[in-house]
């Protein structure tokens, strides 16, 4: 369980980042935004993976997608800019997923 | 930036991210490293010798006492035993890596272990409680430059704070850990927390349409 939940803290700390990066204003409005996105996606996305179809790339792109549009209700910004910080933050927390199973 | 050179950076991040689920360390999403640890459970019956774990790729030498020891998950390591007087003359801590293993494996005054020790018992599902498994090792007997150590058993530690002991039935097969089912924070995190996050996004948005 705090494997579960360490990876879930650490993906809405880079997910936040990288909304900031993009949108860098309401610091707390992006940080409880990036709580949900994650607490949606990253249980169901994990529950999938481990116990229906363990396909790494394909549910990586579901949670992409499903991000683009989470993005775009909860922050109200165009579909061009959630497409990216969708894109940017799951990027970024697949890369350090992989960095970090090199290191541990 | 341009927004063309950010595509072909994440283009390029995708790339490289997707190369690497094929390296042999690298631990597939949603597994769990479960490490092996180990310890000499009669290592003060033998006072006369020094115990050394040694490598490959390291350590290149680590003493050994009545600790547990553990080492890098891809490495495989046997155990010495040198005579206390031997290891005080050699100063092994002056020799490079190459010397070391030299004296280790060929010099006659150095008992060598009949077993090799891994660094990972394997990876595991995220969701099953095993945590780790210490291995204890008995000296049987140190002849010449035969260390005979067996595998006396094996400890399986859960997440809730079990541990189940299994002994050795063959020095080749590790006992199979028994596996307890999923306890009730899983279905908190999987069930509950999506639910409360989905029921609070909806919030948010009925809010805003009714301002």
């Amino acid at each position: 369980m705090y494997n579960l939940l360490f990876y879930w803290i650490i993906t809405v700390i880079i997910e936040f980042l990288v909304l900031w990066l993009f949108i860098k204003k309401e610091p707390s409005k992006l940080f409880l935004a990036s709580i949900l996105i994650n607490s949606v996606t990253l249980p169901l996305a994990t529950f999938i993976y481990l116990f229906f179809y363990p396909n790494f790339v394909l549910i990586e792109v579901a949670v992409f997608l499903v991000e683009i549009f989470l993005v775009r209700l909860l922050l109200e910004v165009e579909y061009k800019e959630s497409f990216l910080i969708s894109l940017a933050a799951n990027l970024a927390t697949a890369l350090f997923g992989l960095i970090f199973s090199i290191i541990w | 930036m341009r927004l063309y050179n950010v595509g072909r950076i994440l283009f390029l991040l995708l790339i490289l991210a997707s190369l690497g689920t094929s390296w042999a360390d690298v631990i597939e999403p949603g597994e769990k490293n479960v490490p092996f640890t180990y310890q000499i459970i009669n290592i003060q019956d033998y006072p006369d010798y020094v115990f050394i774990l040694h490598g490959t790729p390291n350590p290149s030498y680590e003493l050994l006492n009545s600790s547990e020891f553990s080492f890098y998950k891809l490495s495989v390591c046997s155990i010495y035993a040198v005579p206390d007087e031997v290891f005080k003359s050699v100063k092994l801590d002056e020799m490079n890596d190459t010397q070391i293993d030299e004296f280790l494996n060929n010099d006659s005054r150095v008992a060598r272990s009949n077993i090799s020790l891994d660094g990972l018992y394997g990876t595991v599902n995220v969701a099953n409680p095993l945590e780790s498994a210490l291995i204890q090792l008995k000296i049987n007997s140190i002849q010449g430059d035969n260390l005979d150590i067996q595998k006396e058993k094996i400890i399986y530690y859960y997440n809730n704070g079990q541990k189940v002991e299994k002994p050795f039935q063959s020095q080749n097969q590790i006992p199979e850990p028994t596996a307890p089912g999923p306890s009730w924070d899983y279905y908190v995190y999987f069930i509950v927390l999506p639910i409360l996050a989905l029921a609070a996004i909806f919030y948010i948005i009925m809010r805003r349409r009714s301002n």
